[in-house]
């Protein structure tokens, strides 16, 4: 199997495996990163969503050559103790119930923050609606990202 | 709870260094011994350094139990709830009963562990006022200590379990009246909920175990059908795939890590016999289920006054609700 390089979390990486494996296999199999968690592997419920350079990124939709020379950041460098504004503002409003999609949630909500810091309940919604969630939190998740995106001004 | 119920409580030290209490979920709480009295539901544990553990069966899956069951006993033993933490219980010989369902987790859980931290506070009030020489009428509890109230002399229930759990335990003891409630009735923010917003909330997928192996199952596209034959020469030949079986949900394809299972399941050649719902067609159905609607229907209860209310409102909403299964 090839070997690749990878930074995850700003760490450089090194990874056995096959070149089609999607990041998320990487990440959850091969790193232990299980935070970043497995919903649908076909990009459409958004609990597997990392950051690739910032960006939100599904990671069962992308293989390591695509993401050689980029910065991965999961659940779990986004911030180790909870203090990023997004991780703070979805404990303020006690969003999570069982929490399976949350971290893809977060995930999503603060590369959207750093692009529309404040951003309307609708801009809110259609940033969201791609990432799903069987608890039904939506309405503690747009309030949380409207406060997470009150604190980082 | 009801009083013709038989209830339990059961202590015992662990080493010497904890206060150690079984569960049962029928409502019986008992000393633990090596000997064991009934196999317990969960446990509360008090140890040395004044942790209190809770072991319990009950699942998270989002209705919170990992936080309202710890606020069952921190009301009732006078702890912080910060203090309590709650540890999954595994199916075994040592567990009875570890089923999670019917939203019978607080109800059914209400009475048991309200009264094991009832138990243990007054075990550990017992033994300080032992301690101490005095009446146990003339400590409290507060927040994880005993007091003497007409000196002020304190003492933390750490330093009281080894003595606490020589005591008899009470098969009675006093519970809480509502109006003294701190905890139970007020809303809490989540116990679990750091681990979850750091992604270190471990779940059934994220289970790591030495030697692990992954597998995917290729299933019936047909509820009721069942495997005619199958041909694994193409998922054998995936690397990384070791072993492929037909198990009673369909064809199992075991791999060194998902990835491979799930690409050896894709180049699996299946041939399914699809049952008894091999024609069933869902658009069929409903039209089946709406017909049924519209037929005479037949009354299996009335209650209150709702037809002659909606006969005579103002202003009448409907709508209609489908669910497929």
């Amino acid at each position: 199997m090839p070997l690749f390089r990878v930074k995850v979390n700003g760490e450089s990486r090194s990874v056995d495996a096959p070149a089609d494996m999607p990041l998320l296999w990487i990440l959850r199999d091969r790193l232990d990163l299980t935070g970043t968690k497995y919903g649908c592997g076909v990009g459409i419920c958004g609990a597997c969503t990392v950051h690739v350079d910032g960006r939100a990124v599904r990671s069962c939709q992308v293989t390591l050559p695509d993401v050689a020379l980029a910065s991965i950041t999961t659940i779990e460098g986004l911030s180790s103790d909870a203090s990023h504004p997004v991780q703070r503002a979805w404990l303020e409003e006690d969003v999570a119930q069982c929490g399976y999609c949350q971290p893809g949630m977060i995930m999503q909500a603060a590369a959207f923050l750093r692009e529309n810091p404040r951003p309307t309940d609708a801009q809110i919604d259609a940033a969201m609606s791609d990432s799903v969630c069987r608890c039904g939190t939506y309405g503690r998740i747009r309030r949380a990202v409207k406060r997470a995106g009150a604190a980082g001004r | 709870m009801s009083a013709t119920r038989r209830e339990f409580l059961r202590a015992t030290s662990v080493s010497g260094t904890a206060l150690l209490l079984e569960i049962g979920w029928a409502g019986r709480v008992a000393v633990a011994t090596d000997a064991g009295v009934f196999r317990p539901n969960a446990w509360l544990r008090i140890d040395g350094d004044g942790a209190v553990t809770i072991t319990v069966g009950k699942s998270e899956m989002g209705q919170g139990v990992r936080t309202a069951l710890p606020m069952l006993v921190a009301e009732e033993l006078d702890v912080d709830l910060a203090g309590v933490s709650l540890l999954q219980a595994v199916p075994g010989p040592s567990f009875g009963r570890l089923r999670t369902g019917g939203s019978s987790s607080v109800y059914g859980s209400w009475g048991p562990l309200r009264k094991a931290g009832a138990a243990a506070r007054e075990m550990l009030v017992s033994a300080a006022s032992a301690r101490w020489g005095v009446e146990a009428s003339e400590c409290r509890s507060e927040r994880g200590e005993v007091v003497h109230s007409p000196t002020g002399r304190r003492v933390a229930y750490g330093s009281l379990v080894e003595a606490a759990s020589k005591l008899k335990v009470p098969t009675d003891p006093r519970l809480k009246a509502p109006r003294e409630f701190r905890l139970i009735g007020r809303p809490t923010p989540r116990l679990d909920a750091p681990r979850i917003v750091t992604g270190h909330t471990r779940y059934g997928l994220d289970t790591r175990v030495p030697g692990l192996l992954y597998a995917a199952v290729e299933r019936s596209p047909v509820i009721g059908g069942r495997v005619a034959r199958w041909d694994a020469s193409r998922a054998r030949a995936v690397p990384g795939v070791r072993q492929v079986l037909e198990i009673p949900s369909g064809v199992a394809v075991v791999g060194s890590d998902t990835w491979t299972a799930q690409k050896g399941r894709a180049a699996l050649d299946v041939v399914w016999e699809e049952g008894p719902n091999a024609g069933f067609d869902s658009g069929a159905f409903r039209t089946r289920l709406a017909e049924a609607t519209g037929r005479p229907g037949r009354r299996s209860r009335r209650d209150g006054t709702g037809l002659d209310a909606l006969a005579s409102a103002a202003r009448n909403l409907e709508a209609v609700y489908e669910y497929p299964f």
